[in-house]
Parts: structure tokens; C-alpha cells; sequence
């Protein structure tokens, strides 16, 4: 087992509520949270609205200081760390958003939203990078890049913008990426062409991914291990958290899928009309 | 069968605005559904599945259409043609209704709930007679505290919540067909299953017919009875939903329910069943 690139120690972080009345109420959106995600796996974090999965998405990301606990990179406290140490963090844990269309600049093209951000981390010179930023969307299946490289993201579909997010993270050489609710706004063919490039991508570098998602269905096909939150604690994790599920909750979500089976979903409910005679 | 059509849509076609010129949003529909029948359309986003409900429903503002043509028909009378007068009578008397994906797009964020649903009913009556029909539509809907939640202003319910206040409204002129746009897509999967028992008790109860737009063939495989596959503007087949998952007809439909069971993993209770 290597060590982890990234992980949480009773990481916790509450938010002031003012729901049901004027009583400031306190929520503990992550409550005690210890993770450890390494490079070359992928962690799914999945629960429901609220559950407090993308507050400790936002934690990891380092856009947020945490109300007590640790993150630790590649066992260094994050709140400790260096300069040097912290850019390396910021290339090595590159984020995806569930929203390409806000996460990407709208007045920047494809080629200088990736341009941006490998000179910033001088992995490209000006004279390289575009062939650099060609090479970045081939490795995500926008080919040519050349039909892609001058477009404007309202160009783009929301599969394709998705992509050119993902097209940012990796052209960092990232090892792990946190991506929250990634595949929530597209359609299920575009979902299972990204499922596949994550996947690929991960064979090919050896990065490691956390993905935060309600969508069971799409995490139990690339997840080496489920973490599942409620409430702000993750209540029960492992391999076989969804399909073995032990914690009510668990089971209470998994149960609450809709089957894409007629007969198995009506015999949940008990309620199936009769079935039309088979007219051979 | 056809003597039971609620909605019979003929040839339709929509045009609608675009930035450079026009799209051709439904492309030559036909669409029936029968009294207290639930009927699914299906497809991916941009395939027109949205505008086509609209349009049964003469939801579409002028603005946004350049063009509708064809005919629809709804317990008789061609809907497409009618004048706005006609329209507002028809809507108040027990003919169809729309729920969409997003409750709080549709509520009225600065008034509470319990005036948003007396609104919508039909006739006049003291305030004591509209107050306990519209706590009863309320319950009807699935809001066992009908009381609070009508003092409540929508910004303060849940997303589940607020979905059934917008059936509540829906169910006030008596539908005979209830258009439900992506329903339950924004909630949370166990409030989802919740809803969709709702829909199915008001289906069965009142025997209201519905129209459910979805991309979610869990959804389609839940609730309905028969269902539209959409690509492009154009209807690829219909079939009865049991036919449709054991031998569908068109290989876009074949790929769809593909993608789909692959996604779905077995529930333990059906790996034990096994």
C-alpha cells in the first residue's frame, strides 16, 4: 500500500443556519471526517443534498480552512506548509466542477484557459504552448484540436466543456483529482464517455480521484472504495459499502434507486398493471 | 382505444426562436394518450422533449415560437387553434395541468403558499370554503401539515416539499391530464421515490392521465404505461414499457436501455432473489 497523497484527520467545519425561524442554529456540515485517498485509486464520497460532501470537497480543495482537524498532504499539514510545498499541492490536486459552463472562463478561449494555467505553473513556454494545449485535448478525445482550440466555451456542448475542464486539471500532470458532482448535469451517453475517459486517464498516469456524486449507479463503476455521508459524517465506507451496504442510510439510498426494469420495479411496489400478452 | 383519447396530437411542429434564425424543435409529432393513462416521453436534452409538452399544453409564450402547426386535439377540441379566452376556460375546467423540474422557477417567492394554490381554483367561494379546499389539496398532494405549509413561503420548504405544493396548484382545476416535465429529476433519490408514489396514488386515485417528460428510464420503467422515445424532434417508436425494454424497435432506444442497466447495479434484495 503507498501512502496517501492526500488525506483528512477529524476534519470538521459548521456553518451559522438560520432554517426553521430567526434561531441561529449551528450545522456541523463535515463532522469529524478522517479519509485517506491515494494516488492511482478512486474514492467516491456519495449522499444526498445537504449530506455535506461538497463542503468537504471544498476542505480538501484547500478553498476553505477547516473549523478544527487536519488535511494532510502527502502527510505535511496542509495549514503548515510551504510556499514551494503549497504550489506543488496546488498542481498536484487539480479540481472538476459539477458546472463546466461556470468553472470555465466565459471570455477566454479553449486554448488560453489551458494556456493560463500551464504557464502559470511553467509547464509550457509561449512558444510550446499551444502545440502543448493540442496535445492536452487530444488526451481527452477533442480531436482534432485544432477545431477546438479557438472555440469560446459557449461553443462547446456540456460534454465537450466538461472535457475542456478535465483537459485543464490534467494538463498540470495532477496525481489526484477531486471532482464534485461531475457528470450530474449531462447525459447519460455523455456520462458513460466520460465514466470511460476517467478511467483511461487514471490506466494511463496512474492519478488518483475523488469523486463526490448523488448518482449511485455512476460511481459503483469506477469507485475502489465508496464513502457514504450523512449529515456531515461519513457513516460507513470500503469496498463493498453499496453493494453490501450495513448502515441504514446506506440502504435506505441504495433501495431508493429507480430500477430501468419495468418488472422489477413494479414488483417493488407491488403495484404492476397486467402485462400485455406476448403477440408472437 | 380511441374512443377514450384525452390528447391526440397530430403532425405537430414547432418552430422555435434560435440566435441565428429558427430550430425546428419538434419535427412532425404524433402523440396520443388515452383517459387515466400514463404515457412516457422520453430522450436526451435538445431532442425537444420539453418543448413538444409545452406545446399540449399551449405553455409555449409567443415570443419564444415562430411557428406551430398540426393539430391537438384535447377531448375533442383542437387546443392549437383556440383563442386565449377559450384557452383560459378550458385551463380552469377539469382539463390539463403542468408541473415542471424546478418548483421554486414556478412558485411566487414573495407570497406563501396557501394563497398560490386558492388562486388557482376555479370558481369563487367564501374564504373558509377556498382555506380547507386548498389545505384538502395540499393533503391531496402529500403534505400531511397542510395548515403550516400554507403559511409557509416557498423558500422555506424543501425541495420535495415545494414539488408537492406545485402538484397541489396543478390538481386545483381537477386535470383530467397532469404534464409532468422531469418531476422528480432535482430531488434527492429517496424524496424522488416519495414523489413518484404521490403521482401514482393521484394517478390511480382520480384517474387522471399523465404525461411524464424524462431522460430517466428508471423514471419511465416506475410510472408508465407506454412510452415515446424522442431524438431529434422526431418520434423513434412507442411502444406499451414492458415491449419497449424486452425488444425495443429502434437501436437509439436499444442503446439507452443499455446504458442504463449497466448503470444499475442490482439492489442486495434482488442479488438475494436471484
Amino acid at each position: 500500500m503507498t501512502a496517501p497523497i492526500l488525506s483528512a484527520r477529524r476534519l470538521t467545519q459548521s456553518f451559522a443556519s438560520r432554517a426553521g425561524g430567526w434561531r441561529r442554529r449551528v450545522v456541523r456540515a463535515v463532522d469529524n471526517v478522517d479519509l485517506d485517498v491515494c494516488e492511482g485509486e478512486t474514492l467516491a464520497i456519495v449522499g444526498e443534498s445537504g449530506s455535506g460532501k461538497s463542503s468537504l470537497a471544498r476542505l480538501l480543495l484547500g478553498l476553505r480552512r477547516p473549523d478544527s482537524g487536519q488535511i494532510l498532504y502527502r502527510g505535511e499539514d496542509f495549514s503548515t506548509l510551504s510556499p514551494a510545498r503549497r504550489r506543488a499541492y496546488r498542481r498536484e490536486v487539480q479540481a472538476v466542477f459539477q458546472d463546466p459552463a461556470a468553472s470555465l472562463n466565459p471570455r477566454l478561449r479553449v486554448q488560453d484557459t489551458l494556456a493560463h494555467v500551464m504557464l502559470h505553473h511553467r509547464l509550457a513556454t509561449r512558444s510550446t504552448v499551444r502545440d502543448a494545449a493540442a496535445a492536452e485535448l487530444h488526451a481527452v478525445g477533442l480531436t482534432p484540436p485544432d477545431n477546438f482550440l479557438a472555440r469560446y466555451p459557449h461553443q462547446l456542448s456540456g460534454g465537450q466543456q466538461q472535457r475542456v475542464a478535465i483537459a485543464r486539471a490534467m494538463a498540470l500532470r495532477p496525481r489526484l483529482i477531486i471532482a464534485d458532482e461531475p457528470l450530474s448535469s449531462l447525459d447519460i451517453s455523455v456520462q458513460t464517455q466520460l465514466l470511460e475517459l476517467m478511467t483511461e486517464l487514471q490506466q494511463r498516469t496512474g492519478l488518483g480521484f475523488v469523486v463526490i456524486s448523488h448518482d449511485l449507479g455512476a460511481v459503483d463503476s469506477i469507485a475502489h472504495r465508496v464513502a457514504v455521508m450523512y449529515r456531515g459524517r461519513i457513516v460507513e465506507s470500503g469496498e463493498q459499502a453499496l453493494r453490501r451496504p450495513q448502515h441504514p442510510y446506506t440502504k435506505a439510498l441504495v433501495n431508493a434507486t429507480l430500477i430501468p426494469d419495468p418488472r422489477l420495479a413494479r414488483a417493488r411496489h407491488h403495484l404492476a398493471p397486467a402485462e400485455p400478452v406476448p403477440s408472437s | 382505444m380511441s374512443a377514450a383519447l384525452l390528447l391526440d396530437v397530430r403532425n405537430l411542429v414547432v418552430h422555435l426562436r434560435a440566435e441565428n434564425g429558427v430550430v425546428r424543435a419538434v419535427d412532425g409529432v404524433d402523440l396520443t394518450v388515452a383517459s387515466g393513462e400514463c404515457v412516457g416521453i422520453v430522450g436526451e436534452s435538445g431532442c425537444g422533449k420539453s418543448t413538444l409538452a409545452r406545446a399540449v399544453v399551449r405553455l409555449l409564450p409567443n415570443v419564444e415560437y415562430a411557428q406551430l402547426s398540426g393539430e391537438i386535439r384535447f377531448g375533442g377540441i383542437d387546443i392549437a387553434a383556440l383563442s386565449p379566452a377559450a384557452l383560459r376556460r378550458l385551463r380552469r375546467s377539469s382539463s390539463f395541468s403542468m408541473i415542471f423540474q424546478d418548483p421554486l422557477g414556478y412558485l411566487n417567492p414573495t407570497r406563501r403558499i396557501g394563497p398560490q394554490v386558492g388562486e388557482a381554483l376555479s370558481d369563487t367561494r367564501s374564504r373558509t370554503e377556498t382555506r380547507n379546499r386548498v389545505h384538502a389539496l395540499l393533503r391531496e398532494a402529500g403534505l400531511t401539515e397542510p395548515a403550516t405549509i400554507a403559511r409557509r413561503y416557498p423558500h422555506e420548504l424543501s425541495g420535495g416539499m415545494r414539488q408537492r405544493a406545485l402538484i397541489a396548484i396543478a390538481l386545483a382545476s381537477s386535470p383530467r391530464l397532469l404534464v409532468a416535465d422531469e418531476p422528480t429529476s432535482a430531488l434527492d433519490a429517496t424524496v424522488q421515490l416519495q414523489v413518484l408514489a404521490t403521482l401514482r396514488r393521484l394517478h390511480q386515485e382520480r384517474g387522471m392521465a399523465l404525461l411524464i417528460v424524462t431522460h430517466d428510464l428508471g423514471l419511465v420503467a416506475e410510472l408508465c404505461d407506454r412510452v415515446y422515445v424522442m431524438q431529434a424532434g422526431r418520434m423513434l417508436e412507442c411502444a406499451d414499457v414492458f415491449t419497449l425494454f424486452d425488444t425495443p424497435a429502434h437501436p437509439y432506444t436499444a442503446r439507452l436501455i443499455e446504458l442504463s442497466a449497466r448503470r444499475h447495479r442490482p439492489t442486495p434484495q434482488h442479488e438475494a432473489a436471484e
